[in-house]
């Protein structure tokens, strides 16, 4: 009795001093208060009707044929399924789509965090060679020819408001009402001790403790925010692209995706590498795949194959199935 | 009889250079920005003078905003036990820069040869929570005042102020720049807000 106090004890001052050492949020419920919205006010429900419709809308691609819900397709986690993305000509895209929940609270986007917003992050594939690839330029005569955009644009932003930068913050203002905050996870955070299963909960203590996740994956979103190299093969520098020429030290790193509603969006890893959360785990279990300059919280885990499945149970805790209606797209 | 002599030529030293406190209180009606600089942007007396030092810990800077002369330097110190690399890619502001790599136990210093009363944000490119704001203001009677997102309110202090110095400049990242004549013994309100809104995102007041 004496002895397992003492083991659990220790248990918890080890976490303290990972937390310690590694500054680490703790996990928790998301909160919408942290949440910073442009000029620090909430988008209305006209603003984000439009960015609804403009994200279902084909007529943002060159050829009608490809909206942003095409590749961030609610019924597949807000991802498409592919290892790689396609772009609307058909062209393979250079990375995995990423999944979109709780962008609210993120502070850098895309795989490589190239764009500092959301509003900026939004525009990006739409103007994109080998994605939508439609010049705003052509985008935005295109609509201001819908007399349905026309009304809308009008409710959300006043009169003679089609321009880029209200497509963007439109279609933004809409990501960030896309929101997993109660999941079985979130009861059990919330007091509710049965809302997680005994091997989840096994696995959330291996999160934390022997598998490391923590060590990026930390906060109510589970992510640092950072970019790490996790030992994926590939020429693809990542965020090395965005640093100094001669520091070398982040080349192959992408930043860390959040992990809420992750079950829904497989495949995983930004070049779609890893087909399931328990591949995604085995990955981690031996230490990467060998990249050269994988980073050096990535260590082999030694994990038994009850401890794989108990973090795939914890992981399988973090969902939050959401029904997104389809909004009405103007005809004309 | 020297101390006697000593006290009077003090007091009357004192009473030619008076000086008195400005005592403030931000209050916002929603959640508070980051950070707030007030100063008597009226003295200058620190151009050139000794830079500043910002602090990287627990990936996280030592403060919110922090204030630099102009034509002196800023060091960004890294006491963490892992890299960081500052930069700024400020669009409002213009300013653009990046100091490198620096290792934990180094730091790297930037020229601050921007303009008086510029306001940048600074972040790191492999930690991009990281934040602070840097504000270039060369008066020796200034305040750095953070705001808890949490908490609606704070308060401030600047002591020591010649009353020669009247204007006090009240300066938020984002926000219109406001400057106020204060003499000793008023109090005034002032609104806060931002450039091309009318909203009112909250007000600050000022007892001297």
């Amino acid at each position: 009795m004496y002895t397992k106090k003492l083991g659990s004890l220790s248990f918890v001052a080890t976490l303290f001093l990972i937390s310690s050492i590694f500054a680490l949020e703790p996990l928790g419920v998301p909160d919408k208060d942290e949440i910073e919205y442009p000029d620090d006010e909430e988008p209305t429900k006209e603003e984000v009707v439009l960015g609804k419709t403009l994200f279902f809308d084909t007529r943002l691609s060159i050829n009608d044929q490809q909206s942003c819900a095409s590749c961030h397709n609610p019924e597949l986690g807000f991802s498409d399924g592919l290892e790689f993305s396609l772009g609307t000509m058909g062209e393979k895209v250079g990375r995995n789509t990423p999944q979109i929940f709780n962008l609210a609270w993120n502070v850098t986007f895309f795989w490589d965090g190239r764009a500092k917003t959301l509003e900026e992050q939004a525009l990006g594939p739409i103007e994109a060679g080998g994605e939508m690839n439609m010049p705003l330029a052509t985008l935005i005569p295109k609509l201001q020819k819908v007399k349905g955009y026309q009304k809308l644009f009008t409710a959300a932003y006043g009169e003679n408001s089609i321009n880029k930068e209200n497509v963007g913050k439109a279609i933004a203002a809409f990501e960030r009402t896309i929101v997993v905050d109660d999941t079985p996870f979130d009861r059990y955070m919330k007091g509710d001790k049965n809302a997680l299963s005994p091997d989840a909960i096994n696995g959330l203590a291996l999160f934390q403790g022997k598998a490391r996740c923590i060590q990026c994956h930390d906060g109510a979103n589970f992510t640092d925010n950072s970019f790490h190299n996790i030992g994926v093969k590939g020429d693809d520098i990542g965020r090395g692209k965005f640093m100094p020429k001669n520091d070398k030290s982040l080349d192959g790193a992408f930043k860390t995706p959040g992990l809420r509603n992750i079950l829904y969006s497989a495949p995983y890893m930004h070049d779609g590498s890893e087909g399931t959360l328990e591949d995604v785990v085995r990955f981690y279990n031996k230490g990467g795949n060998g990249n050269p300059n994988t980073s050096k919280l990535i260590v082999p885990l030694n994990l038994t194959e009850k401890e794989i499945m108990d973090i795939v149970a914890f992981m399988g805790a973090l969902n939050q199935p959401l029904v997104i209606e389809r909004p009405e797209i103007p005809k004309e | 009889m020297f101390k006697c002599i000593l006290i009077s030529v003090l007091l009357l030293a004192g009473s030619l250079t008076a000086q008195t406190t400005l005592k403030g209180s931000f209050e916002f009606a929603k959640k508070p920005p980051y950070g707030a600089v007030v100063l008597f942007g009226e003295d200058k007396s620190r151009e050139g003078k000794a830079g500043s030092t910002l602090d990287q810990k627990d990936k996280m800077f030592s403060k919110k905003i922090i204030v630099v002369p102009k034509d002196s330097n800023i060091s960004f110190k890294n006491s963490d036990m892992i890299d960081h690399n500052i930069f700024a890619d400020d669009r409002d502001s213009k300013v653009k820069f990046d100091a490198g790599l620096v290792a934990p136990g180094n730091d790297a210093k930037q020229a601050s040869s921007w303009a008086e009363g510029t306001i940048f944000r600074v972040s790191c490119k492999i930690h991009p929570k990281m934040r602070s704001y840097v504000a270039v203001a060369s008066s020796a009677y200034f305040a750095e005042v953070e705001f808890d997102s949490k908490i609606r309110k704070a308060s401030f202090e600047i002591k020591a102020i010649p009353d020669s110095l009247t204007k006090v400049n009240i300066w938020l990242p984002k926000y219109e720049k406001i400057e106020v004549a204060i003499k000793k013994g008023e109090t005034k309100t002032v609104e806060l807000k931002k450039p091309g809104k009318t909203t009112i995102y909250g007000k600050v007041t000022l007892t001297r």
